[in-house]
C-alpha cells in the first residue's frame, strides 16, 4: 500500500513566505519538492522554521552554499519567487513544448522461438507466419511514424522475436532511411531481440545502418534458463553468443554502441542481485537495467509462480543499487538505468530522452498495423481489452491518432494535477503514472493510488534514491552517472 | 458502512449518505468494477441504497465483504478525484490542451516534402517493397522448422 508521509505535529504556516510544495518525512529528514521539480532536505526543526516563515533571505538555508542552491533559488520562498525561472522549468516538465511521439515500437511479428515465463507479448508459435507484419503494412507504419512532428524518431523493433521477420525489419530500416533523406529527422533504430537468430550477416546489416542492440539477460545460467525457455536450444548460451559477437565487432572497430541487456526480475531473482550484477559487469556491460514485472498480460497468468509484492521489488532494488554503488567505489564502471532516469529528473529537472506519456511521447504498432498508445496497451489488447487502440496505419491520420479520446484520457490520468494523492505527493515532479497499468489492474486509466501497486513501487524506489542522495559519497556516484545519459 | 450480506444470492447491501456521495461517483465506481459485480441502486430521501451482486458464482461471505470494501474504496477515490479535478481544473485543462496541441504539430499538419512525390522516390519505394516481398517468399516459412504450439505457463514444481 502506498502512503503519503507527513512531518509529525501540527505546524504553523506562513502564507507570505511558504511557497506551494509537497513534503515527505524521510528518515530523520523532511524532503520538500515543488511543482517544477526542485527539492531540498530539511531537518524537522528547520522545516518547522520554514513553515513559520522564519527563514530570512540571508539565512544559509535560503541562500545555499557553494554549488548547492538555497531555498530562494529553488523557489520555495513565496514572496521571492522568480516567475521566469518557474516558467522555464514548468514548460518542459509538463511537456508543454513536446514535439510529438518520438518512440515508435513496431511489432514485426508475434511469432517467437522462446517461451518466457513472464512474457508480456502474448506470442504465438514460429509456424504462425500469419502473425507477421506484411511489407505493405510496414510501409504504412513508417509513413505514419514520419507524420509525427518530433525532430527525433526512434523506431524500436519488438515481437515476438523480430528477427523471425527479418525481411520486414530490413525493409523498415531501408525505407525509413530513404524517407528521412527528405524529412531530415534524427532517426534511430533499436532491435530488442533474444539474439538466438543473430548471425554475422544480420549483425553487419544492423551495424551498417546504425541499429542499436538490446536483449534480455536475466542473470546466471540457471536463473536465465528458468525464466526464458528456448524452444530450440540453449537460451543463456544463445544470448551470450549474440552479445559476444556484437562486442567483438565493436572491439574490431565497428561503429556501434555496446549492446544493452535488460534483466527482468522474477521471484527467483529477488535474492540474487549481486550475482546478476556481477555477470553483466563481467560481460563488459556498463548499463545495468532491472525490469520489474507487472501483473498484466501473460505475466498475470503466471503471477503465482513468478510474481512478488512491490515492497519485495523495492528491497531487491535497494540492495542491488547498494551493490552497484559499492562496485563504483572500487573503480568498476557500471550504472543502473532506472537510477539514471531518476537522476535526470531530480537533478536536472528534465526527461531523459523519452518520458512515459502514452500517445504523446510513444506509440506502438502491432503486426496488423493497429496503433496503440504504448506497447503495454497493445499487450492489454491481446488479452481482449482494446481500450488503448487508437487507429490503424494506412487508415488513420496522425492528427486523428492524437485526437483520440483515449489519448486525452491517458494524458489527463498522467497529469499529477488531476490525480488524487499524486498532487499531494512529494515525488510527483519526478514520477510517471502508467494509465495502462491502472486499466489492467484496477479497471480505469485513473486507477486508485492508495492500493495501486505501481504507485507503491514508485514511492518505494524514490524513497531508496532520495535516501541515497542524502549520503554525500553515494550522491557523488549517482551524480557521476549523468555522464551516461548521452550514450 | 453497515453491510447486509446474503450469501445465497451472492449479494452485499449497504446505504450511503447522499450528503457525502454523488450519483456520478456511484456510476463510475459501478463501471470500474463491472467485471466483478453488478450494482443495483435505489434511494431514499437522504441515502442511496446499494446492492452489489457478485459475478463469480462461488463468491462467499469473505469475497462479498472484500467486494464491498473495494467498491467503497473506488467510490471514495472517485469523490476525491472530482474534488481534485474541480480544484485543479484550470491548470489541468491548460496542460492537457497545450501538450496535445504541441504534440500533434499544431492545428494544421505540415505538408509532405515534395521529394516524396517524385517518380524516383516512388520507384525506390516500389523496388524496396518488391525486394522485401521476394525475400519473405524466399525465406519463410521454409527455413524455420516447425517447433510446435506454444507451451502453457510453467509451474514452479514442473522442475524446469
Amino acid at each position: 500500500m502506498s502512503r503519503l508521509t507527513e512531518p509529525a505535529g501540527v505546524l504553523e504556516t506562513s502564507p507570505v513566505r511558504v511557497a506551494s510544495h509537497n513534503a515527505r518525512a524521510l528518515g530523520s529528514s523532511v524532503l520538500i519538492t515543488n511543482d517544477v521539480g526542485e527539492h531540498a532536505f530539511l531537518s524537522p526543526a528547520d522545516y518547522a522554521r520554514y513553515l513559520a516563515g522564519r527563514i530570512e533571505n540571508g539565512d544559509p538555508l535560503a541562500v545555499g552554499a557553494g554549488k548547492t542552491k538555497g531555498l530562494l533559488q529553488k523557489d520555495f520562498i513565496r514572496d521571492q519567487l522568480d516567475f521566469n525561472h518557474l516558467a522555464d522549468r514548468a514548460v518542459p516538465r509538463h511537456l508543454l513544448d513536446w514535439k510529438g511521439p518520438n518512440v515508435h515500437t513496431v511489432v514485426v511479428t508475434l511469432r517467437c522461438n522462446f517461451k518466457c515465463l513472464y512474457c508480456h507479448a502474448s506470442v504465438v508459435g514460429v509456424e504462425r507466419t500469419d502473425k507477421d507484419m506484411s511489407v505493405e503494412t510496414a510501409k504504412n507504419v513508417v509513413d505514419l511514424i514520419f507524420e509525427s512532428p518530433s525532430p527525433i524518431l526512434m523506431i524500436e523493433f519488438q515481437g515476438g522475436e523480430p528477427l523471425l521477420n527479418w525481411p520486414v525489419v530490413k525493409f523498415i530500416v531501408q525505407y525509413a532511411k530513404e524517407k528521412n533523406k527528405h524529412r531530415k529527422r534524427a532517426l534511430h533504430f533499436g532491435l530488442i531481440s533474444n539474439f538466438s537468430l543473430l548471425d554475422d550477416e544480420k549483425i553487419d546489416f544492423l551495424i551498417a545502418h546504425g541499429v542499436s542492440f538490446c536483449t534480455s539477460l536475466d542473470g546466471p545460467k540457471d536463473l536465465h534458463d528458468k525464466n526464458r525457455i528456448y524452444l530450440g536450444g540453449n537460451s543463456h548460451e544463445s544470448v551470450l553468443a549474440g552479445l559476444r559477437k556484437v562486442v567483438a565487432k565493436k572491439a574490431a572497430g565497428a561503429k556501434t554502441d555496446t549492446p544493452n541487456a535488460i534483466c527482468t526480475i522474477t521471484k527467483h531473482s529477488l535474492n540474487r542481485g549481486p550475482e546478476i550484477v556481477d555477470q553483466l559487469v563481467a560481460l563488459g556491460l556498463e548499463r545495468i537495467q532491472f525490469g520489474p514485472l507487472d501483473p498484466i498480460g501473460f505475466a498475470k497468468k503466471s503471477w503465482d509462480t513468478i510474481g512478488y509484492t512491490s515492497a519485495e521489488f523495492v528491497k531487491f532494488y535497494s540492495d542491488a543499487l547498494d551493490y552497484i554503488i559499492e562496485l563504483n567505489k572500487k573503480g568498476v564502471k557500471a550504472y543502473e538505468k532506472m537510477a539514471l532516469i531518476f537522476m535526470v529528473r531530480i537533478l536536472e529537472g528534465g526527461h531523459w530522452r523519452f518520458p512515459n506519456a502514452d500517445g504523446i511521447a510513444r506509440l506502438a504498432y502491432n503486426h496488423d498495423g493497429s496503433v496503440y498508445t504504448c506497447e503495454e496497451g497493445r499487450l492489454l489488447a491481446n488479452e481482449g481489452d482494446e481500450f488503448f487502440k487508437i487507429g490503424e496505419a494506412g487508415k488513420t491520420s496522425f492528427q486523428d491518432l492524437l485526437d483520440h479520446p483515449t489519448v486525452h484520457a491517458s494524458l489527463l490520468a498522467s497529469s499529477s494535477s488531476a490525480q488524487p494523492m499524486c498532487f499531494q505527493c512529494a515525488y510527483n515532479p519526478f514520477c510517471s503514472v502508467l494509465p495502462v497499468y491502472n486499466q489492467g489492474t484496477q479497471g480505469s486509466v485513473f486507477g486508485r493510488m492508495p492500493d495501486n501497486g505501481w504507485c507503491e513501487k514508485m514511492m518505494g524506489l524514490f524513497d531508496v534514491v532520495f535516501t541515497k542522495l542524502q549520503d554525500p559519497e553515494a550522491r557523488k556516484i549517482l551524480e557521476s552517472w549523468l555522464e551516461y545519459k548521452s550514450r | 458502512m453497515i453491510l447486509d450480506i446474503d450469501v445465497k444470492e451472492r449479494e452485499a447491501s449497504f446505504e450511503l449518505p447522499k450528503k457525502v456521495y454523488s450519483m456520478d461517483s456511484l456510476r463510475i465506481a459501478a463501471q470500474v468494477l463491472s467485471p466483478k459485480i453488478d450494482v443495483y441502486l435505489d434511494e431514499s430521501k437522504t441515502a442511496y441504497e446499494v446492492t452489489l451482486k457478485a459475478k463469480r458464482k462461488d463468491a462467499g461471505k469473505e469475497q462479498l465483504e472484500a467486494l464491498a470494501g473495494e467498491f467503497g474504496n473506488e467510490l471514495l477515490n472517485q469523490e476525491y478525484r472530482f474534488l481534485v479535478g474541480r480544484f485543479n481544473q484550470k491548470i489541468s485543462s491548460l496542460i492537457v490542451t497545450q501538450t496535445l496541441m504541441a504534440a500533434r504539430g499544431g492545428e494544421t499538419p505540415a505538408a509532405p516534402p515534395a521529394g516524396e512525390s517524385t517518380p524516383e522516390f516512388k520507384k525506390m519505394t516500389a523496388d524496396l517493397m518488391r525486394n522485401a516481398e521476394a525475400e519473405v517468399a524466399r525465406t519463410m516459412p521454409k527455413k524455420i522448422p516447425h517447433q510446435g504450439t506454444p507451451l502453457p505457463p510453467v509451474k514452479e514444481d514442473a522442475g524446469v
